[in-house]
Order: C-alpha cells, then sequence, then structure tokens
C-alpha cells in the first residue's frame, strides 16, 4: 500500500461517532498511517492548521460545524488535501454541492471498510502522484 | 381503591362518553368501540318496501291530514255560507212578495175609500181589480217554500176567508138595488173587513220580517262560530305542526351544536324526533354522514402522520445508519484483527457492537410506535412528561442535524392526562418538527412542561422567525401550509386532537425576545382519578 513511505502520510477523521474514529485510528494505524480522531469540527481544525493532512474524512452533519464547512475550510486552507465525506444520509443536492466544491468522495454510511480502504488508497496515490508529477 | 376508570372497559366507557367521543379519531381499520352507538337499525329509504305514505309517524301524513282538517273546514263554512246566502234570497223574495201584497192591499183600500166617500161605482171595479192581485199575491205566498216554513203561515186561511168576506162586500155593494140602510151596513162592515185585512197582513209582515232577521242573526252567528273554530284549530294544528316540524329540528341543531363541542359523537333520537319518520331518517342520514367524515378525518390524520414520518427521514437515516455503519466497522476490525486483539478490546467491541444495535432497534422501535395506527378510541393514561422525552428520542437526530439546542424542562413528577398516547406524540411530533423546520440556521427549542389550575401547559418555544401576524388565524386550518412541500395537515391535525382531548393550542409570538411559543393545554387527570404508579396500565409501558 502507498502507506509505506516516510514520513507517513497523515489521515484525519471527524465524525462525532467515537466509535467511527476509535475503528478507522485502529485500521489505518495499523497500515501505517498517522491517524489522528476528532468527534467534532473545530479541534480538527485547530491541529489542521497546525500541520495539514493529506486525507481528512468527515461525517457530514455535525453539531456545531458540519462537513460542508470543514470541506470548504480544509479546500481554502489546504487545497492539496483530500475530503472525503461520510454521511449517514445522503442527499442528491449535498453530494452534489460537495463535488462543486472539491470533495474527493461521498460516501454513504453504512459503508463496507474495504470502500473506504479503496477510496483512501486512491486519494493517497493521486497525492504521491501528484508529489511525483511536482516539478522540484 | 381502585378508581372507577381503572377497567379496560370502563376507561372505553368513559372515553366513548366523554373524550373521544370523537371516535372522530378512530381510524378506518379500527373496530367501532363497544358502546351501542346506534340505538335503532339505519333504516335505509331506498331499500324499504312500499313506502307507508299515510304512516302517522310521518310528517308528510301530518301535514296531509292537518292541511285535508283546514280543507274541510274551509269547504264546511263555504256550504254553509252558500246555503245562507240561498235562504236569504228565498226571504228577500219572500220581503218582496209581502211588499207586493201589502201595495195591492193599499190599492185596494184607496179604491175602497174613493167609493165610500164619492160612491162612485168605478172606484169598485178598480177596488175588486186590485183584489185580484193581492189575491194572486196570496197564491203566491201560499206556493213559496220560505213562507210555509214561517210560523205566520197559519194566518193565511183565516186571512183568506177574511179576504173572501171582504171581496163578498164589494160584490155586494156593486149591486145598485140594495136599501140605504142596507148599504150603509155593508158599507161599515167592509170598511172594518178592509181595516182588519189590512192590520191581519201588517201584522204578519212584521212578524215574518223579525223571523227572518232572527234568521239571519242565526246565520251570522254560526258563520262567526265557524270562524272562531276555525281559528282555534288553526292554532291548535299550527302548534302542534311546529311542535311536529320544529321540534325535531331544533334537536338535531342541538345536537349538532353538542357534536361541535365534542360532547356527543352522534345525533340521539330525540324523543320529539322518534315520532316523525322523516327525523329519523334525517337522523340516520346525519349519522352516517358523521360516520363518514369521522372516517375521512382518520384518513387524514393518517395522512398527516405519514407526512411527519416524511418529515424525519433524515434524522431517522442517520439514526439507524450511524449505529449500522459502526456495528459493520466494529465487526470487520474485529475479524480483520481477532487473533491480534486483547481480549479486552474485543470484549469492547462486541460490546460496541451490541450497543449499537439496540440503538437501532430503538430507534425503528419508536419510529414504528410512532407511525403504527393504534386504535384511536383506546384511551388510556398517558404521562405527558414521558411521552414526551419519548417524542424526544424520536427526534433527536432531526433536531441534532438542525443544529438545534434543546433545552427542556420537564418536571420530575408525571403529567398524567387520560387520552390517546400515540395521537398525542403525533401532536408533539408535529410542533416540534414546526419548530426544527422554522429555525433553518440553527436555534433553541425550549421544552417546558409545568401543571397549572388542573392543567398541563406545554411550552413549545423556539427562535426561529415567528408566525406572522396575518397568517396567524389561518395556521390551523386545514391544508395551510407556507413550505412548498408541506401538506398543511400537520398543525390542523394536531389541535383536532388536542381539541378532541378537551385541550387547546394556543399561538403566542414575543417580538421582544424573538421567540415562538406552541402553548398545548391538556386537562389533568384528577388527583383522585390518578392512578397508583404500579396500577398505570401496562400500554403504557411499552415506550
Amino acid at each position: 500500500m502507498t502507506a509505506d513511505r516516510n514520513p507517513p502520510f497523515r489521515l484525519l477523521v471527524v465524525d462525532d461517532e467515537p466509535i467511527v474514529g476509535k475503528r478507522l485510528q485502529q485500521v489505518f494505524s495499523k497500515m501505517g498511517l498517522e491517524v489522528e480522531v476528532f468527534t467534532s469540527a473545530m479541534p480538527a481544525l485547530t491541529a489542521m492548521a497546525e500541520r495539514p493532512f493529506d486525507v481528512v474524512v468527515t461525517d457530514l452533519k455535525m453539531e456545531g460545524m458540519d462537513g460542508m464547512e470543514v470541506l470548504a475550510r480544509v479546500k481554502r486552507s489546504n487545497p492539496e488535501t483530500r475530503v472525503i465525506i461520510i454521511t449517514g444520509y445522503a442527499e442528491q443536492e449535498t453530494a452534489k454541492a460537495a463535488f462543486n466544491q472539491g470533495v474527493f468522495d461521498f460516501i454513504a454510511k453504512p459503508f463496507r471498510l474495504d470502500d473506504l480502504k479503496r477510496v483512501i488508497e486512491r486519494a493517497l496515490s493521486a497525492e504521491s502522484a501528484d508529489e511525483q508529477g511536482r516539478p522540484d | 381503591m381502585r378508581n372507577p376508570l381503572t377497567s379496560k372497559g370502563d376507561l372505553t366507557e368513559f372515553w366513548n362518553k366523554t373524550c373521544m367521543t370523537h371516535d372522530f379519531f378512530r381510524r378506518p381499520g379500527d373496530e367501532k368501540p363497544q358502546t351501542k352507538r346506534r340505538t335503532r337499525p339505519r333504516a335505509a329509504p331506498d331499500t324499504r318496501t312500499g313506502f307507508d305514505f299515510f304512516s302517522p309517524k310521518s310528517i308528510r301524513s301530518k301535514l296531509i291530514i292537518s292541511l285535508l282538517f283546514i280543507f274541510f273546514l274551509g269547504y264546511l263554512a263555504t256550504l254553509l255560507a252558500l246555503v245562507s246566502l240561498s235562504h236569504m234570497q228565498h226571504k228577500i223574495g219572500l220581503i218582496e212578495q209581502f211588499y207586493e201584497l201589502n201595495q195591492e192591499l193599499l190599492e185596494t183600500r184607496r179604491y175602497e175609500k174613493n167609493f165610500l166617500l164619492y160612491g162612485n161605482s168605478q172606484d169598485l171595479t178598480s177596488a175588486l181589480d186590485y183584489l185580484e192581485g193581492v189575491r194572486a199575491s196570496f197564491g203566491k205566498l201560499r206556493a213559496n217554500h220560505s213562507f210555509a216554513n214561517l210560523d205566520v203561515h197559519s194566518m193565511l186561511p183565516e186571512q183568506e176567508s177574511g179576504l173572501k168576506e171582504y171581496a163578498a162586500l164589494l160584490q155586494q155593494l156593486t149591486h145598485p138595488q140594495l136599501d140605504p140602510k142596507q148599504l150603509e151596513i155593508t158599507k161599515d162592515n167592509l170598511r172594518q173587513q178592509g181595516h182588519d185585512l189590512t192590520q191581519s197582513i201588517l201584522e204578519m209582515d212584521t212578524r215574518a220580517r223579525r223571523t227572518i232577521e232572527k234568521q239571519v242573526r242565526r246565520y251570522r252567528d254560526v258563520a262567526l262560530l265557524i270562524l272562531v273554530s276555525a281559528s282555534a284549530f288553526g292554532a291548535v294544528i299550527s302548534f302542534f305542526l311546529i311542535r311536529w316540524i320544529i321540534g325535531p329540528l331544533q334537536s338535531i341543531r342541538e345536537a349538532a351544536a353538542k357534536i361541535m363541542r365534542g360532547e356527543l359523537s352522534t345525533i340521539p333520537l330525540a324523543s320529539s324526533c322518534r315520532s316523525s319518520l322523516e327525523c329519523t331518517e334525517l337522523v340516520d342520514s346525519l349519522n352516517l354522514m358523521l360516520d363518514a367524515l369521522e372516517t375521512k378525518q382518520n384518513q387524514l390524520i393518517q395522512s398527516a402522520k405519514l407526512a411527519a414520518i416524511g418529515r424525519v427521514t433524515a434524522g431517522i437515516a442517520h439514526e439507524i445508519n450511524n449505529p449500522l455503519n459502526n456495528i459493520y466497522l466494529t465487526a470487520e476490525v474485529l475479524l480483520e484483527d481477532l487473533s491480534n486483539l486483547e481480549a479486552e478490546d474485543r470484549q469492547e467491541m462486541v460490546h460496541d457492537i451490541l450497543t449499537q444495535a439496540d440503538r437501532a432497534r430503538e430507534v425503528v422501535h419508536h419510529l414504528l410506535d410512532f407511525s403504527r395506527s393504534r386504535k384511536a378510541a383506546v384511551q388510556e393514561e398517558v404521562d405527558l412528561v414521558k411521552l414526551l422525552r419519548e417524542t424526544m428520542v424520536l427526534l433527536r437526530n432531526q433536531i441534532r442535524l438542525g443544529q438545534i439546542h434543546v433545552h427542556t424542562d420537564l418536571p420530575a413528577a408525571p403529567l398524567p392526562v387520560t387520552g390517546n398516547a400515540n395521537q398525542l406524540q403525533q401532536v408533539f411530533v408535529n410542533i416540534i418538527l414546526n419548530a426544527v423546520q422554522a429555525m433553518d440556521s440553527g436555534g433553541i427549542l425550549s421544552l417546558q412542561a409545568r401543571e397549572e389550575d388542573g392543567k398541563a401547559l406545554i411550552d413549545f418555544t423556539d427562535t426561529g422567525p415567528g408566525v406572522p401576524e396575518e397568517i396567524r388565524a389561518q395556521i390551523f386550518d386545514p391544508f395551510f401550509t407556507t413550505k412548498s412541500d408541506g401538506t398543511g395537515l400537520g398543525l390542523s391535525v394536531s389541535f383536532s386532537i388536542i381539541r378532541a382531548h378537551k385541550g387547546d393550542i394556543v399561538l403566542a409570538s414575543d417580538r421582544k425576545t424573538g421567540t415562538t411559543t406552541f402553548r398545548v393545554i391538556l386537562p389533568l387527570q384528577s388527583y383522585e382519578g390518578r392512578l397508583p404508579p404500579e396500577m398505570a396500565p401496562a400500554s403504557s409501558s411499552t415506550w
């Protein structure tokens, strides 16, 4: 997997369901990613401001700030970061709006772990491709 | 210790009698309440064999009989008038004949006097001529039936003999060879006889006139009697007709008013109504209509409920998909790493799976409980506090998704009302969802319940834009909505449900604080009527 690199890829997970963060941390840490987990958007954005992440997985509907807002802010501050939105209730319009704002993918809950893994892998390989293609 | 309303049968009866006279809110599939609502079988007018046209119970026959009676009275009066008129005509004819007789006699007497004064025999001949006229008049009188009926009729033979005598005397005087002495005697006799005759006829005339006048008065009296009795009969008939026709209508009108106040569910067959076929039919038809309306109302409530469920789809989807997702993730991680995980971690993960499964189950349970069309007529003791908490669980995620903070201020003690939990919850769901929708960019929903003067007051306050003054009167109207995707049923159905529970919904907007409050007021069960906690009906524990 593309995760074997130094420094490791950084993954941020924001979901107000604590179990999501817990499990994703378990899975992706084991895969060699550096994973940070938050249950609300504000501290996650603070963490992002300190050091950018390669991939952000965010829930859409959260108290305080929702996933669309997270997406917008990430794209503003760090356009390179791939944002993946996961949501319990996917409306076509929300998905369309998210793609317009540059979301990498939009996944409806419940999803299988493999699906998410594949999307994150794709995001990371795109990231590496960008990096490789980038002139020094 | 058991209070009278604890047994199910009692409750049902109580409910039917008082609150949910609205079985108005029974759903189409529900069985009829046990209390017999109709005391007599419904008459289906079109299937009845042979309409009893003159049934004494029908308004129609009563009208016909009354009109026939009035017609008969009128006919009688007219007939009597005609008979009287024809009698009068005869009497007038009689009076004319008397007049004629008088005239003839007076002429005769005039010539008699002339003869007596001047001794002209020509006058005697004229007198005799006129006497013929008198005799003819007598003949006419004799032939007159009306005259035959008068008591003066008995005077006629005497007068005729008087007349004959008078004629004989006149005849004697025509003989010129009478000696002067004899002549004088005869003249005296003639004078006397003439005078007697005139007197007798005058007397007959007077007596006859008097008799006729008496008869005329009698006719007038009879006519007056008919008039008075017709008026009296008219008054009596009018009185009864009004009672027969207006009485039942009045009873129906009163029943309709009671139905509107929720004191009755069907129009009872009042005693004033039972005596009239049309009225019983009308009551039956109206009750059929009420039944149909009730069915429609139930369908409306169910539609409104489905619409409300439609509005919570997003929340429900979240509420089910999130735990499902958690279960997937946990199970997959568990499967992948089963051998590497510590026993403690495995235990925790299995525990997570169970908790999340419970969570999903709870949501489905609440949703089903809400959407299930429970028997509307079922009424039980409902703790509003508990019901509000459960409603908040059902809508928890919808509220969370709307970025809405909830402040709840619910009493620790229960607020028991008698009613239908399912329908009351529908009301709470409608009001809360409206509040959530009103605050589309987030806000605060305050939920406060308290007891005041034997009533439960539940305030749902939101910080949305409020209800504009100009539509406030309409918001409880059916199909009135300001939302493009609204049905306009939520509040109207809520209102009718609360009214059926003898409560009220009041809307208050506070411009200063920018809040809108829907206050639901429901009568609490009286303290004496409250069940001890251990005797609370089992049905409420299904929540």
